[in-house]
């Protein structure tokens, strides 16, 4: 399938789906003024399934950018890295999380020094603790 | 006579707001973080706002706002001097600067380029806030006659405007937008306490805060893409070279450019959808045109520089307009700050000039400080700026989205926000693969629930008559320019393809 159609196949299934959930929402009970909470997502779901068809038909550049050089591998590391800091934030705490994270994904965009990395991390997570906790006195997780 | 008194009597209170040490100090923490985040590729005035949302939510308003203003028009500042110096823009409206003025770095005049924004860019931002000044009380006045039905028609121009200008495909663009209007009815109906879209997810019940979209979109999917792609850095790099100054002749040259621009900037930042950006492009080619010698341009036209870097800070008041006399935000940054005045449960337009007059006035006399502290950061400091370009991006990165991911979690002391965000950010990063642009996005979620609200009041109104809107001659007209403004990119089109032929 042409890369502009699948695209474009994207969008309508998102806006089909969005529409048939459209169809969940409860109608409030009882007599009330025309336009209910259904009305306006099912405008944008029209409006979504219109796109979709806008997106197909058109000389759209629907091909990725092509000019750049898609580091997947790298990407994927990303992802789970960031993932991993999020599902460790509550059981090791902040603290630990953001030092470890900070280093581990700087390492991983590109600065090669470990103790620099390191640094960086505690200096962050230290300025995080002093801004939200000390001076705002906001909770964060795990702590 | 009455209105210039009643002009002076509002400044008066303004400056009697602005002036005060604690909003003295966060004006200055405005554009000092302003132009840093200018300097730094990746980190917009929209994102850094968004971050701070949480933050200032104790705060007194005056404050936070006077803050965000200062980081708004900071921005602006901050983007061209790494545009001049190292040929990096910092922001998407200084690209057309690093043209002429890296190329006046080279030949040696980096200091004359730098002066010009620097100067341009003060006599600029002073204007737009004059005209915001004077501009926003009189557009408030004819707003009163304003009922939802012309609300949401101006709000459904801001969307298509938006849409239209975004560069790029309008058909994606539009996308983009309604991802953003169905992003903004997830949660409770306010209206009718229905939850739509929640999946049985309570932590979905709020709906999806626009500190989220911001954070997950700008930040989160920035950083999956700089990892991705890793743009190489230019290794050129040339120090200050010259004084910081202008010799007469340039003076000469600057000053018209300065004009021009900084007109061509206030009304392009008033349409919504078009915003420093485009301000900046429009003015570059205009200043081509008025030109004695357009050949220069590329080659290091001083006006090449002026013009630009008075169009965008221009705008950037420009853009205040709408948004504080009628509330209805153009642009990504702008519909940041409307979410942040109703975090605190203002509600910016005609009832917020009459109600809490203080803030308004103080924002706008806040403006006229916070230009003149930058120009004063922005000349003698260049150096400390271009300093801090040598920050590793990676480094940078991850401390951004470190910090942001916490930031999303005191919103609401919820994990659930921060895997909300996380899922953001992967869609983020296909929708710069697939060239979707976002800021369109960031529009509709604040503007989304707004217009909804506007729509079923006006057909309350109407009796379920959706007729309503094209009856009303106002609210007709508006839709008819909202239409005519997804077509305006084949327009445009068509006359830049003309053109192409003549030439």
């Amino acid at each position: 399938m042409k890369p502009g159609r699948l695209l474009a196949a994207s969008v309508f299934a998102f806006g089909t789906v969005y529409l048939a959930l459209t169809f969940l929402i409860p109608e409030p009970s009882g007599g009330y003024a025309a336009v209910g909470p259904r009305a306006f997502p099912i405008m944008i779901g029209i409006g979504l399934i219109g796109c979709s068809i806008w997106i197909g038909l058109g000389k759209v550049q629907s091909s990725p950018v092509r000019e750049l050089q898609v580091n997947w591998q790298l990407f994927a590391f990303s992802a789970v890295t960031f993932f991993t800091y999020i599902l460790l934030l509550d059981s090791i705490g902040y603290v630990l999380a953001t030092v470890g994270f900070i280093t581990l994904e700087s390492r991983l965009l590109g600065s090669r020094s470990w103790l620099r990395n390191l640094t960086v991390g505690c200096v962050i997570t230290a300025l995080v603790y002093a801004i939200f906790s000390a001076l705002l006195g906001i909770p964060l997780p795990g702590v | 006579m009455d209105t210039l008194t009643q002009l002076g009597g509002n400044l008066g209170v303004g400056f009697s707001a602005a002036l005060t040490p604690p909003n003295l100090l966060l004006g200055l923490i405005g554009v000092t973080l302003g132009t840093a985040i200018g300097v730094l590729p990746g980190i917009g005035p929209a994102l850094t706002i968004s971050v701070l949302m949480p933050l200032t939510f104790g705060m007194d308003p005056i404050g936070a706002f006077i803050m965000f203003g200062g980081i708004y028009y900071g921005a602006m500042y901050g983007g061209s001097t790494t545009s001049i110096l190292v040929n990096m823009p910092g922001e998407a409206a200084s690209v057309m600067t690093a043209l002429d003025g890296f190329r006046m770095t080279q030949k040696g005049r980096s200091g004359a380029a730098l002066a010009t924004a620097a100067i341009g860019s003060f006599i600029a931002g002073t204007f737009a806030t004059l005209m915001l000044m004077l501009m926003a009380p009189t557009l408030v006045e004819f707003a009163l006659g304003f009922g939802p039905a012309e609300y949401f028609a101006l709000m459904v121009m801001a969307l298509t405007a938006t849409t239209g200008l975004s560069g790029g495909s309008p058909a994606k663009g539009a996308f983009s937008t309604l991802l953003g209007l169905a992003l903004g009815t997830m949660g409770i109906d306010l209206q009718t306490g229905q939850a739509r879209f929640t999946f049985g997810m309570q932590g979905l019940l709020g709906g999806v805060n626009v500190v989220i979209v911001t954070v997950g979109l700008f930040a989160i999917g920035e950083v999956f893409w700089f990892a991705a792609t890793r743009p190489k850095q230019t290794e050129e790099r040339y120090g200050l070279s010259g004084p910081v100054g202008l010799t007469r002749k340039e003076w000469r040259r600057s000053i018209p450019a300065w004009m021009r621009g900084t007109v061509i900037g206030f009304f392009t930042g008033i349409l919504p959808g078009a915003g420093a950006t485009v301000a900046s492009f429009l003015s570059y080619d205009a200043e081509r045109r008025f030109s004695k010698n357009p050949e220069e341009f590329g080659d290091g036209a001083i006006e090449g520089v002026a013009g630009p870097e008075a169009a965008n800070n221009a705008s950037a008041g420009g853009s205040l307009v709408p948004l504080l006399a009628l509330g209805i935000p153009g642009s990504g940054t702008t519909a940041v700050m409307l979410a942040a005045f109703q975090m605190y449960g203002l509600q910016p337009g005609p009832l917020l000039f009459e109600q809490n007059s203080r803030l308004v006035w103080g924002l706008i006399a806040s403006l006229y400080v916070s230009n003149a502290l930058l120009l004063a950061l922005n000349l003698p400091l260049i150096g400390v700026w271009v300093r801090l370009l040598k920050v590793p991006t990676s480094l940078l990165f991850a401390a951004v989205l470190a910090f942001s991911t916490l930031g999303v979690y005191t919103l609401n002391n919820s994990m659930f926000d921060v895997g909300i965000v996380y899922v953001l950010g992967i869609l983020a990063f296909f929708m710069r693969l697939y060239r979707f642009p976002m800021a369109p996005t960031i529009l509709a979620v604040v503007l989304g629930p707004l217009m909804e609200q506007e729509f079923r009041r006006a057909l309350a109104i109407s009796e379920g008559d959706p007729t309503i809107l094209l009856t009303r001659p106002l609210s007709a007209s508006i839709l008819l320019v909202a239409f005519t403004m997804i077509a305006a990119p084949f327009v445009f089109r068509r006359i830049a393809a003309r053109r192409h032929w003549h030439q």
